[in-house]
């Protein structure tokens, strides 16, 4: 595990900045990627996602407060791109972000970068059926594997409530599958 | 599908599949987007400068066309007092400055003048 002060003061000195930037790359550019396509399903726009969430990343380094661990600002900073991607894109279709989203979920059974069997394509169907902040905690812990502490520094949610999102996804979801 | 329960049943992967090679190409791709981003700060600097340039340019050659249109402007005043002055230029000393084409185009054309000028006299008489 990399000494994270001394990693940040490596992406702020202007000598270091660069190398430091290639080091978070390699680092985060895949479980970041697995959270972006999470939320907005089609590998095209994850890539555009993840692209523009980099370059904010970059720009914005220097006003990095260190409040929070890098990793939380940096998954924040990827939330947002991604949810600000999804309605910026359904208000274009002049659609709402669910109708766009629901949209989404029947274009994946032809999507040739989804390889997902008829029960993963379920799981999908029925995740995208609940309110956004069930999705994003249900997606995060389930299919990222990310500890409530984490998920809790990123959505700015206490691990209670947490855990009570989880508990109505995954009711919910059970029941959409065994219906369905 | 009479009974599902997600915390016990084997992990289900998302389905998501990613192209091949697609992480290979990301930094370049990354690093490429982040110095365009900056290269466009410094075009919209140097575009206002372009600008600021240009309007100096307008303001230069403005300058120059008001003063050598007040130079023609006096000059030709001048030459007008000249031609005043000089009441006795006569049809000899204009003709110096012509050459033998010049007055024969103007003595076939004068012709013509005189010719229209006598039919009009003859009219109005």
């Amino acid at each position: 595990m990399i000494d994270e002060k001394a990693f940040i003061n490596e992406l702020l000195n202007p000598k270091t900045q660069n190398i430091g930037f290639q080091k978070l790359l390699s680092l985060y550019q895949k479980p970041l990627y697995n959270h972006i396509r999470n939320i907005v399903l089609n590998h095209d726009d994850a890539d555009d996602v993840l692209q523009n969430t980099f370059v904010k990343v970059y720009q914005n380094l220097n006003n990095f407060k260190q409040e929070s661990k890098l990793f939380s600002w940096i998954y924040r900073i990827a939330t947002n791109e991604s949810i600000t991607f999804i309605n910026n894109k359904a208000k274009r279709n002049v659609q709402t972000s669910e109708a766009f989203q629901q949209k989404q979920i029947e274009n994946l059974q032809a999507d040739v970068y989804f390889e997902g069997d008829e029960i993963q394509l379920k799981l999908q169907k029925a995740i995208h059926l609940l309110p956004e902040k069930q999705q994003l905690v249900f997606k995060m812990k389930y299919f990222e594997e990310l500890k409530y502490d984490a998920i809790s520094e990123i959505l700015g949610t206490s691990v209670g409530a947490l855990k009570a999102s989880y508990f109505h996804a995954v009711k919910k979801i059970e029941e959409y599958v065994v219906k369905n | 599908m009479k009974n599902f329960k997600i915390d016990e049943n084997s992990k289900k992967e998302t389905g998501f599949a990613i192209p091949e090679n697609y992480f290979e190409n990301l930094e370049s791709k990354i690093f490429n987007q982040i110095e365009t981003q900056e290269v466009k700060v410094i075009s919209i600097f140097q575009q206002s400068k372009y600008w600021i340039t240009a309007i100096a340019a307008i303001f230069v050659i403005g300058l120059f066309f008001s003063i050598s249109s007040k130079n023609k402007n006096e000059e030709s005043v001048a030459n007008e007092e000249f031609l005043t002055s000089q009441t006795d230029l006569t049809t000899e000393d204009l003709a110096e400055y012509l050459t033998e084409n010049d007055l024969k185009t103007l003595e076939e054309n004068l012709t013509v003048y005189d010719q229209e000028i006598i039919d009009l006299t003859k009219e109005n008489l």
